[in-house]
């Protein structure tokens, strides 16, 4: 039985092809630089990134706990007629809001001295 | 990188993460130049990638290897990136295209015989290509990097060798 010559394959032409990529690719690879930051450059980022993370998701449960608090009172006085317990829950809910404002006015405050150093 | 390292990484241990993160760094950064020929947006994208990474470091499965992680993650930014420029046509755009000329001046011989090469190609036919025959994923795999079906990853790296073929028949 006659052996298949491999030139007579559909895909034949893309062997030259695909090795020019390879090598040129490769090649270029071997000569480019990369000036790498140093250890503590990517330590310092996934610090960073790690704290702003935190942060994010005590922000993200706050709101969800004062969401439900304006929710709960909602409900207690129309359920109760207790206006009085309405108050308290929404001077409570207006200090968490409060404080939600202060952390991010000192986050950006502490973002913009970092950044200007 | 060893598993144990990649281990501690991955539930977010500062130190482990970085030493991956700095293993990775160059190889990134050198995919990222082959895509956009832009030294400058390439480093930025490269920080793009490793800032996503910690961000995202909870959702990689050991399942495939740390960099291919990276490269879904950097090729995604790109994209976006694409999508941003294509939507605000901005000075920037002109400025970062002028820059990128004055690149090329100073560049090795190898990178611009690479962007001889390539450059008939679009980034939807590149990008396939050189994580098909350069960095050897298989068409399944680079069809979950880019989200794509298998099958439209094989025709746009049949077309793309096809387009290359046919430049170099036209350059003899």
């Amino acid at each position: 039985m006659k052996n298949k010559d491999p030139r007579d394959s559909k895909e034949y032409w893309k062997k030259p092809i695909v090795e020019k990529i390879q090598n040129t690719t490769f090649q270029a690879d071997q000569k480019q630089s990369v000036d790498v930051p140093e250890r503590e450059w990517f330590e310092d980022l996934v610090r960073r990134e790690q704290k702003k993370h935190r942060q994010q998701l005590w922000k993200d449960l706050m709101l969800l706990w004062a969401i439900a608090l304006i929710i709960f009172t909602g409900l207690t006085v129309s359920v109760f007629l207790l206006p009085v317990f309405f108050i308290l829950v929404q001077v409570a809910v207006l200090f968490v809001f409060c404080f939600l404002y202060c952390q991010e006015k000192k986050r950006v405050t502490e973002h913009e001295q970092y950044t200007t150093t | 990188m060893d598993s144990q390292t990649l281990k501690l990484a991955t539930r977010g241990d500062p130190r482990a993460l970085a030493m991956v993160l700095e293993e990775n760094y160059s190889f990134i950064y050198k995919y990222l130049l082959k895509i956009t020929w832009n030294e400058q947006t390439a480093m930025d994208l490269t920080q793009d990638t490793m800032v996503k990474a910690i961000q995202k470091i909870h959702l990689y499965k050991e399942k495939s290897k740390f960099s291919s992680w990276l490269i879904t993650i950097a090729t995604n930014l790109f994209f976006d990136l694409k999508r941003k420029e294509k939507t605000a046509n901005t000075y920037w755009e002109k400025e970062r295209a002028a820059s990128s000329d004055n690149w090329f001046v100073n560049q090795q011989e190898e990178l611009l015989d690479l962007y001889e090469l390539l450059k008939i190609l679009k980034e939807e036919q590149k990008i396939p290509l050189l994580l098909k025959h350069y960095y050897g994923y298989s068409y399944g795999e680079i069809g979950e990097m880019l989200q794509i079906k298998e099958g439209t990853v094989k025709s746009r790296v049949h077309y793309a060798l096809q387009m290359i073929r046919e430049e170099q028949i036209d350059e003899k």
